[in-house]
């Protein structure tokens, strides 16, 4: 039996053998001696064994809910296939099992060649009630050849209490299909008011020590209609933390959260997503694809009351939110401005939110306001702040008071509308306002010497949006690369495509040698044809196209149109330019058998194919060697 | 030529086309970074100003200009941030540099008088009177407002514009083709006089005179002074011998001075 690591060697020494009970200080050495008396890992024990089986456990203690895995190794040295049965185990359930199998082969001068095969299973067992667990002997078979493996003990703990607390939100338990890797959506409440923040998250569970992984990229946050949809949490690697559902011990990985505000009222529905995960890969094993979804959502809007509507309330004000006021100054120099800032802070769609508008204020000049969001968005959801800053210019000296300022908003824990208010702002003016230059139609920036404050000049700008474009006039442009390449791409193209076009003409311009041959081409491939045709036994269609291609060849070869000319004048026109005998006599001949194929192809029916294609390819031949003589 | 050839030339055209109208924008966003932030940091320096933190307000809109937010409004509140500051030769510098983008601001006028006025109160002549020299007088309140890269780079798509009609008429289609050349061809004269309008402007080299000066007869401090040039007055360079340039005044009259008494625009 082969030894197959620490724990392993534990849970075989403490098996119970035909009932007899070992003294642990005596165990060690007598189970050593056992399992090399029984087949150990030498040469001699593995040679004396046709069949062994061993079985082991990755660990020896575990608590309700844990998944535990089984090796089990049957080495066989007998022909036939290895068929494995697992004894019962009360208190396990099987979740899953995988097969592996090698064969090695070795030679040996006394036995000759020996076949080993060896096969690993490995099970995923769910542990489902505490206390010592036995797991019954494994049976390896081949043929009738069978071996046990010992039985094994499993020691069970009632699980821990969730290290951290539960999070709000129903969870339902996996289907007996989904166990023991489930995903699902969780929300902090199926109802909501149009506007209040909800927040989503993808989550998966897992039981401990599932090996698994994400097959895929995880599924991005849908697109949902009807809602307002802020992502707030989407790590790139995900965090476990532990869970109880119903009583069971689960790993939980948040994938995504999302903060929903509805856009109306109604019923709403979050579709399902898909997931694919892979278990137990190694570099061994593909694994085992498991396809997980989660279950649609339902999510019910209602309509703010509209009873106890306030006037000035804004639709986007619904949020747990805190409202206040302050300036950066409660005494300043007359002709000098105080910057009031209002901040609207608190949990929800801050961005959206309406600050009270400043318009005017008795004692002050009101300029427009710059106005700012801080936007916090994390697994806890959206929150922030939006701030106005308003600068305000005494108009005159004393004791200015800034009122109060006050804005509806509705409270979704409350599910009331509340009233926020600031309270009221005291400034101290020193000094008397000096009165406006004439001719400056904005506030006074008088400062400094005297005589720069009695100077009479334009007020400055205000509100330049210094990022528009054209703004900017400080770049010279035809200093710069791209003018002169943009100016001058253009024409490249231009002159590009013409110089392309005229270059293509000269090369395709027809030459003397070029068109013969080019003609010559054109005539092979018409012998080819008529090759082809008598191959197939259509002789006249042969006849036609060699009459074709010698016609070609010949035209061109002696700069007279052959064509239409009856053999004769053919005959004539070759020996008058120095054509050979060997070539004229039997082109004339199948020039005539041509002609009678014309008009009486059945009489074609006793040639042989093959000797006239031979026929043919001489005529070619010669016709294509053939040099003219130059006519005087 | 056929069709198919044309077809694919004109296409990849296009996209040259296309991308190179891209170029300028990125170039002068390059030169602009945050857009965001300058705007934030005008508003404050604005605060300031408010408040009458002048040379505050003057150091931050010297930091958005070397941030390359070149903004008539920037120079302007600069201007303003300098006067109240008593910097007056600065505030003229400012003024005549905002007025150089946007030539059509009273304001900038305005003030430029207010400040010179009280450099010079009894000068009669009026040192930043109209001149009315040279072709880039004449072109100025036409073209200034369009920005240079605007113009340089409908220069570039007029041209490419251009010889796209003229490929579209080698593919036989005259009519299309010639409408398409008409079209391009008067838009490549607009934006050709734009682009030379913005170039004489250029090369229309101001200045603005640091402390009252000599003007001599020639490029030397041993040449004879010919007249004067008061401090905060405008004049245009018309030529440049090593530290030396030969400038004429608003009134027309010219010589010749050091380039450490004067600062361009």
């Amino acid at each position: 039996m082969e030894l197959t690591g620490a724990r392993a060697w534990r849970a075989q020494i403490e098996t119970r053998v035909a009932g007899a009970r070992a003294r642990r200080a005596f165990a060690f050495p007598l189970s050593l001696a056992a399992a090399l008396a029984v087949g150990g890992s030498s040469r001699l024990g593995r040679a004396a064994e046709p069949l062994s089986v061993t079985a082991s456990l990755e660990t020896g203690s575990a608590e309700v809910g844990d998944v535990v895995t089984l090796n089990v190794r049957v080495v066989s040295r007998i022909n036939g296939s290895v068929e494995v049965e697992l004894g019962t185990t009360d208190g396990l359930s099987v979740l899953s099992q995988s097969r592996s199998e090698s064969t090695a082969i070795s030679w040996s001068s006394n036995r000759g060649q020996s076949l080993t095969r060896e096969v690993g299973v490995r099970i995923e067992l769910e542990v489902e009630r505490a206390g010592t667990l036995v797991i019954e002997p494994v049976t390896a078979r081949v043929g009738r050849t069978s071996a046990k493996s010992s039985p094994l003990k499993l020691r069970v703990a009632l699980g821990r209490a969730p290290s951290s607390p539960a999070r709000s939100g129903a969870m339902t338990a996996p289907d007996a299909n989904e166990a023991p890797l489930f995903i699902r959506y969780r929300v902090d409440g199926d109802q909501a008011f149009v506007g209040e923040q909800i927040l989503l998250h993808l989550e998966i569970f897992a039981r401990p020590g599932l090996n698994f992984g994400l097959e895929d990229r995880a599924p991005a946050p849908p697109e949902l209609d009807g809602f307002w949809r802020e992502i707030v949490f989407q790590p790139q690697r995900l965090t476990r933390r532990d869970e109880r559902i119903q009583g069971r011990p689960y790993h939980a990985y948040t994938v995504w959260s999302v903060a929903l505000f509805p856009l109306s009222a109604g019923a709403r529905t979050i579709e399902p997503v898909r997931m694919t995960f892979v278990r137990n890969r190694s570099i061994f094993d593909a694994g085992q694809r498991l396809r997980r979804r989660t279950r649609p959502r339902m999510l019910s809007i209602d309509p703010l009351p509209t009873e106890g509507r306030p006037a000035d309330f804004v639709n986007t004000n619904v949020g747990d939110y805190t409202l206040s006021a302050r300036v950066d100054a409660d005494r300043v120099q007359a002709n000098k401005a105080v910057l009031l800032t209002l901040e609207l802070r608190g949990a929800g769609n801050i961005s959206a939110t309406k600050l009270p508008e400043v318009t005017a204020l008795d004692g002050f000049r009101v300029f427009p306001p710059t106005l700012e969001d801080e936007v916090q968005r994390g697994p806890g959801g959206v929150q922030g702040a939006k701030r106005a800053e308003i600068l305000l210019m005494p108009t005159r000296g004393g004791r200015l008071e800034i009122p109060s300022f006050s804005m509806s908003i509705f409270d979704p824990l409350a599910k009331a509308y509340r009233r926020l208010s600031t309270s009221a702002l005291r400034i101290a003016v020193d000094g008397n306002i000096t009165a406006q230059a004439p001719g400056s139609s904005g506030p006074s920036d008088s400062a400094g010497p005297p005589e720069a404050a009695a100077l009479s000049l334009a007020p400055i700008r205000f509100g330049s949006d210094l990022g528009a474009p054209g703004g900017p006039h400080a770049t010279t442009p035809w200093t710069e690369p791209w003018f002169v390449a943009g100016l001058a791409l253009p024409w490249a193209v231009f002159v590009a495509v013409w110089g392309s076009e005229r270059l293509r003409i000269a090369v395709r311009r027809q030459t003397p040698a070029r068109r013969r041959r080019s003609t010559a081409r054109r005539a092979r491939g018409r012998l080819k044809e008529a090759r082809e045709a008598a191959q197939a036994g259509r002789l006249a269609d042969a006849y036609s196209a060699f009459l074709e291609a010698v016609l070609s060849l010949g035209t061109e070869k002696l700069g007279v149109n052959l064509n239409g000319q009856t053999t004769e004048q053919i005959q004539a026109a070759l020996v008058d330019r120095g054509a050979p005998i060997s070539l004229v006599s039997p082109l004339a001949e199948e020039l005539q058998t041509a002609d009678f194929a014309r008009f009486a192809p059945g009489g074609l029916e006793d040639r042989n194919p093959d000797k006239v294609l031979e026929r043919w390819e001489h005529i070619f031949a010669a016709l294509e060697g053939f040099e003219p003589k130059e006519v005087p | 030529m056929n069709r198919r050839t044309t077809s694919g030339w004109l296409t990849a055209l296009a996209v040259i086309g296309l991308s190179a109208t891209s170029l300028p924008t990125r170039w002068a966003r390059a030169e602009v970074f945050a857009p965001a932030t300058l705007s934030r940091d005008f508003a404050s320096a604005r605060e300031l100003m408010l408040k009458g933190e002048a040379k505050s307000a003057a150091a931050l809109y010297e930091s958005l200009l070397e941030r390359g937010a070149v903004h008539p409004d920037v120079y302007f509140n600069l201007g303003n941030a300098y006067a109240r500051s008593a910097r007056w030769i600065n505030a003229i510098v400012a003024y005549e540099r905002s007025l150089r983008l946007d030539p059509t601001a009273e304001d900038t006028k305005a003030n430029l008088r207010a400040v010179r006025g009280r450099l010079a109160p009894n000068q009669s002549e009026a040192p930043d009177a109209p001149a009315d020299h040279g072709l880039a007088d004449l072109v100025e309140p036409w073209v200034a407002p369009i920005s240079r890269n605007a113009a340089a780079a409908a220069l570039v798509i007029a041209h490419a514009a251009l010889v796209l009609s003229l490929l579209v008429f080698r593919t036989g289609r005259r009519v299309l083709g010639g409408v398409l050349g008409a079209a391009s061809l008067v838009f490549t004269l607009g934006t050709t006089s734009v682009s030379a309008g913005h170039y004489l402007m250029e090369g229309d080299a101001r200045a603005v005179v640091l402390e009252t000066t000599a003007l001599r007869k020639g490029p030397d401090s041993r040449f004879e002074q010919t007249t004067e040039a008061p401090a905060g007055a405008r004049v245009r360079i018309l030529e440049s011998r090593g530290t030396w340039h030969e400038v004429q005044k608003t009134d027309g009259t010219t010589g010749w001075l050091s380039a450490t008494d004067l600062e361009r625009v």
